[in-house]
């Protein structure tokens, strides 16, 4: 394990290291900030906002710049290839718009900016060691400097009591997750003797001992429950709606979807190592919890009331789906990221969407976002009214949009891998996903809103910030964009695998 | 009795089995954070013994980002355990029920 740090190329580490790099150094200058700087000056909102926004945008294009030329290589314990780069871009796209959305959240809560943005900057760093690790070690530190930094998230941007108990289950449940992690490390490190993924993936057919082989097992078991836990599959789902419920909006879309996309493509990896050749119990195991993970998510979905905890479902209903790519996976290693990759950020892209609009109207009532009280919103607020449909819609996967070339191109690389009833069931989730999407969008736009009860509708006076139109417009014209002409998308992902 | 790398697994299985069952049926989150760090100690239980008896010198330093690992866990939690106090004045789950399911 530590023979790799011998001799790698420190200045060629740092230099692909650097659009990482950036967001760790805009969150410790925001950390000195905060220690050096009095009371009043902690009330400023411009300056640690200017410095969040300027690491993000430069961390951005430094990755941008690099992308064509990184070596698909690995240096010391992270690897640098394109897949990695692309990954980084999602979730600095999708970190940047959780800060826009975040204004008028963190001005009412108790949270100083400094705090606040330092904590999501540090979450984002965590989020690309998690993207680029090559090593399982690395992969753990990684997920504990993202995880502390959401934990800390969670319970200080509260919005009532509801965020906090959302942040102590998350936690509770985040420990778990890491104590299955770990045990699974050590049952992987002291059975094949590293923890180096593409090691793991060279010897563990090799093992021939049946001992070192039930250990072997045992870890991969283990690390598939910590995997679980941390991307919400089904039997280890129970935080997830809570969490994504009692935290306030913008923490929830950065729980969401960056989080969600880091956690995914770290899995992608592992799985990817792990089920290097085929194996006929990955498969069943894999096959069971797609499975099961679209149909109870989708059940769970129609029965709710609450906007935000539907979409909690919602992407509980999506990991269903792109755990679809993995039981054959061994198959088909290239065609398996491509459609990851596309599906993550079309996935990205319409939570993003569907989450800044709902920032906007929770930011006038305190609250659960009742589907009821979305009742008349069309008339009101046209505009905010069809963006959001077009964002459900989206996830619902509606052909004009970007979600449903990403499911299309999912299904069509399970099915060209043989998973072809999976395919059905996830057929099957999509159909009854179309109710629970087509919900909200119906209240708005045909009921009146005399008919909800005792409580005020929404959205009468919210001022939409500048910020937050952006994000919208941006993310609306993704969804249209790249699903009219998905070929860009799709070329630029195929030129980076 | 020769004590082997087996006898180190079965402590180290049944300690991270407590600690699960902790986890799982208790109602005070002191001990529920404390039953996590069991867990994540015998983890680390675990890689030492591989170190130890599978000839791995890494395991000793792999034991060193565990150990950071649970330190910092516990930091975390203790924290939030005070502000859920301070809110709620009470540390059982009973007491917090406001999310469900």
């Amino acid at each position: 394990m530590f023979e790799i740090l011998k001799d790698f190329d420190w200045m060629l580490f740092l230099q692909y290291l650097s659009p990482m790099l950036v967001l760790l150094v805009a969150a410790a200058v925001l950390m000195v900030k905060s220690i050096l700087s009095s009371d009043e000056d902690e009330l400023g909102f411009e300056v640690p906002f200017a410095i969040t926004i300027a690491g993000l945008i430069a961390s951005f294009f430094a990755a941008w710049y690099f992308w064509p030329k990184v070596p698909n290589a690995m240096i010391a314990t992270l690897y640098f290839d394109r897949a990695v780069f692309i990954g980084w871009m999602i979730v600095v796209m999708a970190t940047l718009s959780v800060v826009l959305i975040s204004i008028d959240t963190i001005r009412e809560s108790k949270v100083t900016y400094d705090g606040y943005f330092t904590l999501v900057l540090m979450s984002a760093f965590g989020m690309g060691i998690i993207i680029a690790a090559a090593n399982l070690i690395t992969l753990l530190i990684g997920l504990e400097i993202m995880s502390i930094s959401l934990y800390a998230l969670v319970v200080s941007v509260r919005r009532s009591d509801i965020s906090v108990e959302a942040g102590l289950k998350y936690f509770l449940m985040g420990g778990f997750a890491l104590a299955f992690f770990l045990m699974g490390l050590a049952f992987i490190f002291g059975s094949i003797g590293t923890c180096d993924l593409s090691l793991i993936a060279q010897r563990a057919p090799e093992i021939s001992d049946v001992g070192a082989r039930a250990f072997y097992m045992f870890g991969i078991a283990m690390l598939l429950i910590g995997f679980g836990f941390k991307i919400a599959i089904v039997p280890f789902h129970a935080w997830a709606p809570d969490t994504y419920d009692g935290s306030s909006t913008p923490v929830t879309t950065l729980l969401i979807t960056a989080a969600k996309v880091a956690v995914m493509i770290a899995f992608m990896r592992f799985a990817l190592a792990a089920a290097g050749t085929f194996d006929i119990n990955w498969y069943y195991v894999m096959w069971g919890l797609s499975a099961i993970t679209m149909l109870y998510a989708s059940l769970a979905a129609i029965r709710q009331y609450n906007l935000k905890r539907m979409l909690a479902y919602s992407s509980i209903v999506h990991t269903g789906f792109m755990l679809l790519l993995f039981p054959s996976a061994a198959l088909d290693h290239a065609g398996v990221v491509k459609a990851m990759l596309f599906y993550l950020i079309s996935y990205v892209v319409m939570n993003i969407g569907a989450f800044a609009v709902i920032s906007t109207l929770v930011a006038d009532s305190s609250g659960e976002v009742e589907i009821n009280r979305l009742a008349g919103l069309a008339k009101r607020r046209p505009l905010l009214a069809a963006a959001l449909s077009l964002f459900l819609l989206s996830l619902a996967g509606f052909p004009p949009t970007i979600g449903f070339f990403a499911k299309y191109y999912l299904f069509l690389t399970a099915i060209k891998n043989g998973d072809v009833a999976l395919v059905v069931v996830a057929i099957v989730a999509s159909a009854i996903s179309i109710y629970y999407y087509l919900k909200p969008v119906v209240v708005m736009y045909f009921r009146d809103e005399t008919e909800v009860g005792g409580k005020a509708p929404f959205a009468n006076s919210a001022v939409l910030h500048p910020a937050v139109v952006a994000v919208l417009v941006l993310s609306a014209m993704a969804v249209v964009f790249f699903g009219v002409f998905p070929n860009n998308l799709i070329e630029l992902i195929r030129a980076s695998i | 009795m020769i004590i082997t790398l087996q006898h180190y697994l079965v402590l180290s299985v049944i300690l991270f089995a407590i600690g699960a069952i902790g986890v799982i049926s208790r109602r005070n989150i002191f001990i529920i954070l404390m039953s996590i760090e069991l867990m994540l100690a015998s983890a680390a239980l675990a890689v030492l013994s591989f170190s130890r008896w599978n000839l791995l010198p890494d395991g000793k330093a792999l034991v060193f980002f565990v150990m950071a690992v649970i330190a910092v866990e516990a930091a975390i939690g203790l924290a939030i355990i005070i502000v859920v106090h301070r809110r709620k004045k009470s540390v059982l789950t009973d007491d917090l029920g406001l999310l469900r399911g």
